[in-house]
């Protein structure tokens, strides 16, 4: 009866539902997700009170020095138009964090409604969505960014629609599969048999148990998009000019590289911690909810 | 007695690591598995039965750790050698039936690869290795194993796996066999017949068995010698009949009476043990039975019971013994 | 006592291959029959057992009374209205009045929901706002006996047995006339599994609920059924007052499996009737009588010619498929006459 299994559940703690407490404790155990959620929370902080922090106005072309070095004044030195290039990179932070959390926003609620009628619905019903599904990913990532942006226009929305519909197969067939292992699971079986609906069934007995694994891979997720957002910002298919953004200053420094270092490394540092961060926590988060589910899905 | 014995443990103490402390699963067990008998260990969910099991075996998982204590096995103590000369008993000296056969076998191999990988310690060609293999199927019950044993392990129903896994662990004459709830995965009738499997092999290779199981009637009927198991601590050992006809820990005596095989008469209050089984995380005072025993003394929370010795080889640990002793003396 | 529950020829098909594959495989019939002609009735405050090996179908039967598994052939009645094909809406109603029991204790508690959720749960689904869900908790948990600081835990934070508990209070919730049980005693140990027992026989004297038990392990299905019915291959080999057949089992099967149960006796002298191989595949059913291939008592007629249903000659509600019955718990003799059929159905 007492399988080790059983005691390997045990021993491994999985924390039960409903524990934030729990989370943060074992969270506190893991130094590089706690470095993870610091640094989260640092990007976070900059963003949300950036009018507070920033020195100056950052699409204010001042007369002073261009492509200056860092100095009392200008804490990373100026861009090529005399532009503070620290203002512009912590009023940067809110584009890339925008549109990071309203595609995976969109996209998680999508994906979700979708993996879970297509993980409960009738057979036909799962082929249909998971043809679509197939269909979607089946573009190469880039090329459709670039075509729909060359269609709709650069601008934010059209970064945020790219993200989302190229994201929403991803969730979706991960609800799906972890819907489809449920379906048959004798508690589900014991609602039906109670007369819930179907809609009761999937909200409430069904969506709970799916989307813990969702929400740590959207966290993961976070960098690649901002990587992206900042990578069609560079391109010059984001944000228009002069909206401060981490790839526009990028672009900038990378126009100026010969003239100064500064630009370059004041662009691309609040990229990598922003990646790690999210990465850390992200596998932080994974590792205690569940450990069994991998990266690879 | 002990220099006949194949497997010895001795006071033995295992413990889990987990986030909310220590699981001391194990304390203090000591059992003797003579070569050639069959050797009993039942207890309830929880009792450490399977973590014993796996103990011998090496297969623990790595939060787990022996704090003390030896598994001496054809006179050497496993816990001491090293990995390598260990894992090589394995398979060899040692082998182990699971409870489910469904996982035991490896889905995506043949029987026949699979029963011939087994014999790795054996230097033999591969055509007299396959023989072999068929001919211990034919032993087993497998109806015509010279074209089955091509097959896949979901090619077979759970009661011919469990019969595959019982070839495999006897196709290497072990001198030990670990049967871990071998028939709790299946119906009465080939429950029934997997015994029976067991009992007759078991003779036939002379090998000895730790066969570990929570039902009473397959241990009753299969075994020499009986290990009655609560919460990590063996409680009482004995004989088959030492424990089944004159059972002297309270609890082996609460759980022979729940047992409703035995209750012949039907009724519809049936016996039952109140009480839930004890967390063993923490130290633990006193007997561990002493919440559900219904005849605990004043001391019996305090003080650990010793082990008394009542008959040749059955021994108990209850103060109630050592009362009765004292009276006598 | 009026009849609760009448299953009559009760027929459950499932598909063993899609319609596609079997196009290009040329099979003309991809199914089998899980439940085949089965018949039964439970009246008000009655206990049946349906016992049979993993395979028999007995699950079944359970799930198609609950309607989660649409019969392909047959009707069943609850108080004399007929509840196949019933809609979901159309069946709701009827849901409160019989609720079941499934298999693993933990397992069919949804994992995220507080007990006190899950006892809530009958009330919520079939709109009952009004009633006080605290009080109902408490209740419902005193019934079954818990302690009502149960409430705040979840499923992983209880034992099998409280697991079980819990599952019978949530049955128990909007008092209703059946329960079905599937395996209550399945993964709990042997002292547990005494308190679960007590606890139907006690709720079944107090409230008068009728329990359809289905279970493989005969010891539990001896101590609180009235009658029971034993299960091969999806259909009935045996049915009867639950001490007559333990007492003079008919059926060769019956016999078998009564016989299937160690004895946890060591000096037992056990003449015990093993029954060879295993659960013939549903794919392949055997000609004749079903069990023909495993009987011991087996003759030329037993493949060729399906055993028409008899009653015991003292006992018209013990009946039985079998052409050379048991007498008195013995051998058949080889000159006795094949059973002469009267004809009727379980």
């Amino acid at each position: 009866m007492t399988s080790i299994q059983a005691i390997r559940a045990e021993a491994n703690g999985e924390p039960g539902p409903g524990t934030f407490l729990a989370v943060l404790r074992q969270l506190r155990k893991n130094r590089l997700g706690l470095l993870g959620a610091l640094l989260v929370l640092l990007v976070f902080a900059s963003a949300m009170f950036a009018p507070l922090i920033m020195t100056h106005d950052p699409i204010r072309i001042m007369v002073g020095p261009r492509l200056a070095a860092p100095s009392r004044e200008f804490l990373l030195g100026t861009d090529q138009l005399g532009r503070d290039t620290f203002s512009r990179v912590i009023m940067g932070g809110r584009i890339p964090l925008l549109v990071a959390f309203a595609s995976l926003g969109i996209s998680l609620a999508l994906g979700l409604v979708l993996g879970l009628v297509a993980g409960f619905g009738p057979r036909w019903l799962d082929n249909v969505l998971l043809l679509i599904f197939d269909t979607i990913r089946s573009f190469p990532g880039i090329i459709f960014a670039l075509a729909v942006i060359g269609l709709l226009g650069p601008s934010v929305t059209s970064v945020i629609f790219v993200i989302a519909i190229t994201s929403i197969p991803i969730y979706a067939r991960i609800a799906r599969t972890q819907t489809e292992a449920l379906r048959n699971s004798e508690y589900i079986a014991a609602e039906q048999s109670m007369g819930a609906s179907t809609t009761r069934i999937l909200a409430v007995h069904v969506l709970p148990n799916v989307i813990g694994p969702l929400v740590i891979l959207v966290s993961m997720d976070v960098p690649a998009v901002i990587a992206v957002q900042a990578g069609l910002s560079f391109l010059g298919l984001g944000v228009r000019p002069p909206t401060p953004d981490w790839g526009a200053v990028l672009n900038d420094g990378y126009n100026y590289i010969q003239n100064t270092p500064w630009l370059v490394i004041a662009g691309s540092t609040p990229i990598v911690l922003a990646t790690l961060g999210f990465t850390f926590l992200g596998e932080a988060l994974r590792d205690i909810f569940d450990p069994k589910l991998g990266k690879d899905i | 007695m002990s220099t006949l014995s194949l497997l010895e443990i001795r006071g033995l103490d295992l413990d889990f690591g987990t986030p909310s402390g220590r699981v001391h699963a194990l304390r203090n067990v000591s059992l003797d598995v003579p070569a050639a008998q069959v050797v009993g260990i039942v207890g309830e969910s929880g009792s450490g039965k399977s973590t014993l099991a796996y103990t011998v075996m090496g297969l623990l998982p790595e939060n787990a750790q022996v704090t003390a204590g030896a598994i001496v096995f054809e006179g050497r103590n496993l816990l001491d050698m090293p990995a390598s000369v260990r894992q090589s008993l394995l398979g060899d000296r040692l082998s182990m039936i699971f409870q489910d056969p469904m996982t035991a076998l490896n889905p995506v191999r043949s029987i026949e690869s699979q029963m011939i990988d087994i014999q790795h310690h054996e230097r033999r060609s591969r055509s007299e290795k396959r023989a072999a293999a068929i001919a211990m199927l034919r032993r087993v019950g497998i109806p015509d194993p010279d074209s089955r044993i091509g097959g896949f392990p979901h090619q077979f129903s759970g009661g011919m796996r469990q019969r595959i896994c019982i070839a495999m662990a006897l196709l290497v004459k072990p001198a030990l066999l670990i049967a871990d709830e071998p028939t709790t995965a299946l119906d009465a009738t080939l429950e029934v017949q997997i015994i029976h499997l067991l009992k007759d092999l078991q003779k036939e290779i002379g090998c000895a068995v730790l066969f570990v199981s929570h039902h009473l009637g397959a241990v009753a009927e299969l075994c020499d010698r009986v290990a009655v198991m609560y919460a990590g601590e063996v409680v009482e050992q004995g004989t088959v009949r030492d424990i089944f006809h004159n059972p002297r820990h309270p609890y082996t005596r609460a759980l022979l009476k729940c047992d409703p095989g035995r209750i012949r008469k039907s009724t519809r209050n049936l016996p039952t043990i109140p009480g839930e089984v004890p967390s063993l995380l923490g130290v633990k005072q006193g007997c561990i039975f002493s919440q559900r025993c219904p005849s605990a003394l004043d001391r019996c929370s305090q003080q650990s019971p010793a082990e008394y010795r009542i008959g040749l080889e059955h021994r108990a640990r209850c103060h109630l013994l050592g009362e009765e002793q004292k009276v006598s003396a | 006592m009026s009849s609760l529950l009448r299953v009559q020829d009760l027929c459950v098909r499932f598909r063993t291959m899609g319609p596609l594959k079997a196009l290009a495989a040329g099979t003309k019939h991809p199914f089998v029959d899980a439940v085949s002609g089965v018949s039964f009735e439970i009246r008000k405050g009655e206990t049946l057992g349906l016992v049979g090996e993993s395979g028999s179908g007995k699950s079944t039967v359970a799930r198609a009374i609950m309607g989660l598994r649409p019969p392909v052939s047959g009707s069943i009645r609850f108080e004399g209205e007929e509840i196949t094909g019933l809609s979901a809406a159309e069946r709701k109603p009827y849901l409160r009045r019989m609720t079941m029991m499934f298999q693993d204790p933990i397992g069919s508690l949804s994992p995220r929901l507080t007990v006190r959720s899950l006892l809530s749960e009958p009330f919520r689904i079939h709109g009952l706002r009004d009633r006080d869900v605290g009080a109902e908790t408490e209740r419902l948990l005193r019934m079954v006996g818990l302690p009502t600081d149960f409430a705040r835990r979840y499923p992983h934070q209880l034992s099998g047995g409280q697991a079980r508990r819990v599952g019978v209070a949530r049955a128990l919730a909007l008092n209703p006339d059946l329960i079905i049980a599937d395996e209550p005693t399945a993964g709990l140990d042997v002292s547990v599994q005494g308190e679960v027992l007590n606890l139907f026989a006690r709720l079944q004297d107090e409230l008068g609920i009728a329990i359809l038990i289905i279970t493989h392990n005969l010891n539990v299905v001896r101590h609180i059924t009235d009658r029971m019915a034993i299960m091969y291959l999806g259909r009935f080999v045996e049915v009867g007052p639950t001490e007559r057949i333990f007492d003079q089992p008919r059926h060769p099967y019956t016999q078998a499996l009564l016989s299937a149960n160690t004895e946890p006796d060591p000096d037992a002298v056990l003449n015990r009737i093993e029954i060879t191989g295993e659960v013939p595949s549903l794919i392949r059913r055997p000609s004749g009588c079903e069990f023909h291939t495993r009987c011991r008592y087996a003759h030329d007629i037993c493949s060729r010619v399906f055993p028409e249903c008899s009653a015991s000659r003292d006992d018209a509600k013990h009946r039985f498929k079998c052409h050379f019955p048991l007498e008195g718990g013995t051998a058949p003799s080889l000159q006795q006459q094949p059973q002469v059929p009267i004809g009727t159905r379980f």
